[in-house]
């Protein structure tokens, strides 16, 4: 597979498909020209468009103010700095949605860190932030709660209220080729790579399709999604546990933001309803270690899984997660829910995992101990055809 | 005073249909699209160096409160006031609370910043809020405490603090960079110490009036303050995104960094920000006066002409003391496009006497007028009388001021000046015009001409005409002079300009000039100055100034004027004077007077009637005879029948021209235009009843009438009395005669026709030469036969008898001929006779005794007859010896 051979790209905020060659550049050139004064450009970020009749995405041009050489791409629609690795690439749009408390910010957190380490190592692959926003979003909203202070993340703002929130995560995420004669022929040692966007959502903005239509576009546009499902929701399993457990709030939106989910994508897709949408979504149960009682000790869930191990998606593990986990789905109340996921989406698993590990205490993590929460990722990978798998013995 | 209310925060419940962030309640009034809005400037980022957290005592001691000011796009205003709060309902940390103050534009009558430690803000929801299963809309709040946080006493208080560097400094530079970033649309971002926000944004916007500070939207905290939500911001220093120690974002923002004391570069220093700055600590007074003054104008962003504006005001209290001129025009410029009916008018109101006395002294061509049209402005907009009185009074006293005291400035660019304004007025421009010559004012111009400055006369005779005639602008007619002319001191104005200027032509021909162009008003000035001229004996100059006028029309426009001048009693002279200055320069006077008669004189009747005599007397004391032709004799007495029965030409000067016209009359049978043009001046002899003392016109009259057989010859000789040859030059006489005896003599019948022939064509004076043509012509005759033929036979005379006959006359009047030329005449004679042969000889004795026998006088007789004798003797002898020849040649050829 070779994705360098795109005609296209779509901006990762706006959303808007643009040909490789409709792309502009804005001047970042601070430098004092002899008038002392700033590139014009520059001073006023003016959109400068390409033109060429090649349908390819330059690398830079000359800023047509102060002559010097700008690389900072913008997209023509809506004038964001795109990744400069824009079009050369597959583009991979993961979001990760769920309902208030479920975990997203946390999942996105421990899970980046799982690639950037674990996966990176088993799978000769590795995660590089694409901008300094990237770098200090994560750093900051993501990283440093967690695995400086040992502290939970805050609560995440609405997109409405604060923008910077429906900006995505971007990540190049680059697969080193593993045979040598391979190497030898293509004469590099990159095989693949991929521009991987994580989209976290604060639950509030799944509390309308109005508003994920306006802020969370990224959902209809996404190449995979991940539907965190907090257990600790779900009447049957809230009755089942000891009275002593810190529930969170009853959250009676769950089956909505799904339904709401699918509707977006159809809607905006064009996709009529007899026909099952193509985005595959995992269903990832968070917080699984709080249900740990009910699940069962020897449940195949709590075993840590193959896949980093072997360094391939391991389908065995996989296909006993998902029939665990789908069984589960339907003793705990969630009949409804699997219905509606099988009559929607072509192709979906369901999984368990838990970012934390534990159950925090006045908002302080005790002992991180993620678990499983690579699986729906590789799963999604492993679908794309990006990574091998390996099949049940 | 309505205030509209808006919570948002974290909470299981509000007005979505889930739990977290969202709009908890708001008052009814308030829009769904408002609300959304509102919400987008809902988010508080706490500092990211402060506890992940905190307890509720650090949050209020750390934690900055995001106090923000915006507009929406519905055109109302929203206060709000984020401060953060640490759980939510989840006991998640990261819950923050906003109180939002919605307000209608016209309502907000107060600093937003002002209301910064209101009591009314809440700080988060109550329990029972929290929990409630029906959230009911907020209230619509109708007070709002302003609480004691932000004064004028705490900012003073505050300015006045310690600090890195002093803050009336640091706030000078603040304003600098609020409005330089507003002109150069970027934006400002601050940080100090958390208690210190609200306090910089306060000193800042309460610098401005209300209505402007609206303008400038802030929030006292914003972590990112990148997010272009708000233009001024505050933030800490440590633990936000805006990097306070890099100042080289000067494009895009200017950063002030109050604790240390620095700011990032930017170029603009404006007036404004300097006087602001001592607002609250120094000029306390003037902080209220700029504001109040301020707040008239329209002026509701913020840029750079608010420092026209301090400037405006430094002219209304100061006048232009202490202001450059570019300043100046910008002050004024503030004022057009900022001022209101109210805000000019209370410029008018400040400016005082002495004010406007300062200015109209300092005024350069520029700022006049720039000032004029501004007062103007105000007059006409504020619809005041006073103002208008002001208006007129300052305009007229500085143009005199520059008159008088500028004189490098050229009058042209005065007058130019006036005009402009006049221009300005002229949708009033009678009431332009009722100032202009207001009773005082022209009184007080009289008093200015007596220092007989010519430079005045002509701005003050200029503009004033020129007010009359622009009255003609858009289609209308100007006003005419009759209807001002005489009226109150405007002739004795108008005489004591034109007394100063006729002394000094090219400014009067200017000022001529000026008005040239309304006929009635150059008129009645070139009228007025001939008259004052007159008295100083300069009337030449007019005339020459009038000519120059004149002869620059086409002949339609001069003859209007030349018409109209005719209508006063010195317009005849003035014509004249205009005449005998262009026939002096004339090159070809002839042509210049033919035309001047066919095209000044037939266009203007009166003028004709009146003048042309005199006008002629004038052209004859230039008149060359020789160069008038006869052609020109021709159109000349066309001309004068034309006036039949009006005698427009004095005799004298009729009779001039007669003799003139004798002088070359050519002597011969004249053609049929001659003919004509000879009987026509004869005509016109009589009909001015003039009597020549040579009359050649008469004379070749005769001639003509006596070789067409108009006049029978006999009758011609026996009716007509002595012809006057009185002055005639000989050789004109000899001609005459020869031309006259052609045609008379082969017609003499007898003696006394030759004796009526002399009575007639003697002239004493060349009595010789009479008799010699006469004995010419028979001799001709004599001789000749052959050439007088027709004559001959009609008169029935036989040469000889006409040749003998003039002998016997010639004999017969010796008297008048001298022994010498007798004698001569005599050879003549003889020299005709001897040719003859002896029988003609005799037969002319015999014949010429006859005739000497009927002398009656005996003496006579004797002395005729010894006269022939001595020829015949001479005539016998000769042909005795001619036959002794003639016999001896007979014999010598035998």
């Amino acid at each position: 597979m070779d994705f360098g051979k795109k005609d296209h790209y779509i901006c990762p905020f706006c959303f808007t498909k643009h040909s490789l060659k409709e792309i502009g550049f804005i001047c970042k050139n601070d430098k004092l020209n002899k008038a002392g004064e700033i590139c014009l450009n520059a001073k006023t970020q003016k959109f400068i468009p390409y033109e060429s009749e090649v349908n390819k995405v330059p690398k830079s041009m000359s800023c047509d103010e102060c002559g010097e050489e700008v690389v900072t791409k913008v997209c023509p629609t809506c004038h964001a700095e795109l990744p400069y690795t824009i079009g050369e690439y597959e583009d991979l749009i993961f979001a990760v949605i769920g309902a208030k408390e479920a975990g997203k910010s946390h999942y996105i957190a421990v899970l980046i860190d799982k690639i950037m380490n674990e996966i990176g190592i088993a799978f000769d692959c590795s995660l590089q932030p694409i901008d300094d926003a990237t770098i200090q979003r994560y750093r900051n909203d993501f990283y440093y709660p967690i695995f400086r202070k040992n502290e939970v993340i805050k609560v995440t703002r609405s997109a409405k209220a604060d923008a910077s929130v429906s900006k995505p995560l971007i990540y190049t995420l680059s697969f080193k080729e593993d045979s040598k004669i391979a190497k030898l022929f293509k004469g590099k040692s990159i095989k693949n790579v991929v521009t991987i966007a994580f989209f976290d959502t604060a639950g509030e903005d799944l509390n309308s399709e109005d508003t994920m239509k306006t802020v969370n576009k990224y959902i209809y546009n996404s190449s995979g999604i991940i539907f965190l499902l907090d257990p600790l929701q779900l009447p049957v399993v809230r009755e089942s546990l000891p009275k002593d457990t810190v529930l969170p709030q009853q959250n009676a939106e769950i089956e909505d933001i799904f339904s709401r989910t699918a509707n977006l994508i159809r809607k905006a897709n064009g996709i009529s309803m007899n026909k099952e949408i193509k985005i595959p979504v995992a269903v990832a149960f968070s917080k699984i270690d709080a249900v740990e009682e009910l699940v069962g000790k020897s449940c195949c869930i709590n075993y840590p899984s193959k896949h980093v191990e072997i360094g391939k998606f391991d389908i065995a593990d996989f296909e006993d997660v998902n029939n665990t986990m789908e069984s589960l789905v339907k003793q705990w109340g969630g009949t409804n829910f699997s219905n509606q996921l099988s009559a929607n989406f072509k192709d979906y698993a369901y999984f368990g995992l838990t970012a934390l590990g534990c159950n925090p205490e006045s908002n302080k993590i005790n002992k991180l101990r993620p678990h499983r929460v690579e699986d729906p990722f590789l799963w999604l990978l492993w679908k794309h055809k990006l990574i091998k798998a390996e099949k049940r013995k | 005073m309505k205030i509209y209310q808006l919570f948002y925060t974290s909470c299981k419940k509000g007005l979505s249909s889930g739990m977290g962030f969202q709009t908890y309640s708001m008052s009814e009034g308030i829009k769904e699209e408002e609300r959304e809005e509102i919400e987008s400037h809902c988010s508080y980022i706490p500092p990211e160096n402060l506890m992940g957290h905190p307890t509720e005592d650090e949050i209020h001691e750390f934690f900055p409160v995001a106090f923000s000011f915006f507009k929406l796009r519905s055109g109302r205003y929203c206060i709000c006031r984020g401060k953060y709060k640490g759980k939510d309902y989840s006991g998640r940390f990261g819950n923050y609370f906003y109180h939002v103050l919605i307000i209608d534009g016209k309502e907000l009558n107060f600093y937003p910043i002002e209301i910064y430690g209101s009591s009314i803000f809440r700080d988060g929801l109550t329990e029972a809020e929290e929990n409630a299963e029906i959230i009911k809309p907020l209230t619509i709040l109708e007070k709002l405490p302003k609480g004691e946080v932000i004064t004028l006493e705490s900012i003073e208080e505050f300015l006045k603090g310690e600090a890195t560097k002093k803050r009336t400094k640091s706030l000078n530079e603040f304003i600098d960079g609020i409005i330089d970033a507003k002109v150069s649309d970027k934006r400002v971002f601050f940080c100090d110490k958390k208690a210190n926000l609200p306090l910089w944004i306060a000193a800042a916007t309460m610098t401005l009036p209300i209505n402007i500070a609206k303008s400038l939207t802030f929030n006292t905290y914003r972590f990112d303050a990148l997010n272009k939500l708000e233009f001024i911001c505050g933030s800490l220093k440590d633990g936000t995104r805006v990097d306070f120690r890099e100042k080289n974002t000067g494009y895009a923002y200017n950063i002030f960094d109050f604790e240390e004391g620095s700011a990032s570069d930017f170029n603009l220093r404006c007036k404004f920000a300097k006087q602001a700055s001592l607002g609250y600590t120094i000029v306390k007074d003037y902080r209220k006066a700029l504001i109040d003054f301020m707040s008239f104008f329209e002026y509701k962003e913020v840029n750079i002409d608010i420092d026209d504006c301090v400037s405006l005001l430094s002219l209304v209290n100061n006048g232009l003391d202490k202001l450059s001129e570019e300043e100046t025009l910008k002050a004024i410029a503030f004022a057009n496009e900022y001022g209101s009916v109210i805000a000019l008018e209370q410029v008018m109101v400040i400016l005082n006497q002495d004010t406007l006395r300062k200015i109209a002294l300092k005024l350069n061509l520029n700022l006049a007028e720039v000032i004029f049209k501004f007062f103007f402005k105000i007059a006409k907009l504020t619809e005041k009388k006073e103002y208008m009185d002001k208006a007129y009074e300052f305009f007229f006293n500085s143009l005199n001021s520059m008159l008088v005291e500028a004189e490098e400035i050229k009058l042209e660019d005065i007058i130019k000046l006036h005009n402009n304004i006049r221009d300005y007025n002229l949708d009033s421009i009678r009431n332009f015009i009722t100032q202009s010559i207001d009773s005082k004012r022209l009184k007080g111009i009289i008093i200015y001409l007596n220092s007989n400055k010519v430079r005045q006369a002509q701005f003050y005779l200029c503009t004033i005409l020129g007010d009359f005639i622009k009255t003609g602008a858009k289609g209308n007619r100007s006003i005419e002079w009759k209807a001002f002319g005489n009226n109150g001191c405007f002739p004795e104005f108008v005489e004591k300009a034109l007394n100063i200027l006729v002394s000094s032509e090219q400014e009067l021909k200017a000022t001529l000039d000026y008005v040239f162009c309304e006929r009635d008003y150059f008129i009645n000035l070139i009228l007025l100055s001939y008259k004052v001229a007159l008295v100083k004996k300069r009337e030449e100059t007019v005339t020459n100034i009038f000519n120059e006028f004149i002869y620059s029309l086409d002949l339609q426009k001069a003859t209007e004027i030349r018409r109209a001048i005719m209508d006063n009693n010195l317009g005849s002279k003035i014509l004249i004077n205009s005449f005998i200055n262009e026939i002096k320069n004339a090159i070809d006077k002839k042509s210049f007077f033919r035309n001047y008669c066919e095209e000044v004189f037939n266009n203007n009747s009166p003028y004709k009637t009146q003048c042309f005599s005199r006008v002629m007397e004038e052209f004859l004391k230039h008149f060359n005879y020789m160069e008038f032709t006869l052609e020109d004799y021709a159109w000349f007495v066309r001309y004068l029948k034309d006036e039949r029965p009006n005698k427009i030409l004095e005799a004298h000067l009729c009779e001039k021209i007669l003799i003139a016209f004798q002088k070359i009359i050519p002597i011969a049978i004249g053609d049929n235009s001659t003919q004509n043009l000879i009987g026509d001046m004869n005509d016109l002899k009589e009909w001015y009843f003039v009597n020549l003392e040579l009359d050649i016109g008469e004379i070749m009259q005769y001639v003509n009438q006596l070789y067409d057989g108009k006049i029978e010859i006999n009758k011609f000789l026996m009716n007509t009395r002595a012809l006057k040859f009185q002055g005639i030059q000989e050789e004109k006489y000899e001609e005459i005669l020869k031309l006259m005896f052609r045609i008379l003599c082969p017609y003499l019948k007898n003696v006394s026709c030759h004796s009526r022939l002399k009575m007639i064509f003697f002239y004493e004076r060349f009595q010789g030469k009479y008799f010699k043509t006469y004995i010419n012509i028979v001799s001709d005759i004599f001789n000749n036969e052959s050439k007088y033929k027709e004559e001959l036979k009609v008169s029935q005379k036989k040469p000889y008898e006409i040749y003998l006959e003039a002998v016997y006359f010639l004999f017969k009047s010796q008297e008048f001929i001298s022994e010498k030329e007798m004698q001569e005449l005599k050879s003549y004679i003889i020299d005709d006779l001897i040719v003859l042969d002896k029988a003609e000889i005799d037969n002319y004795g015999l014949f010429m005794h006859e005739i000497i026998s009927n002398t009656s006088i005996p003496q006579e007789l004797k002395n005729i007859r010894i006269q022939w004798e001595e020829i015949y003797e001479v005539l016998s002898d000769s042909k005795k010896k001619r036959n002794f020849l003639n016999k001896l040649q007979s014999i010598y050829k035998k």
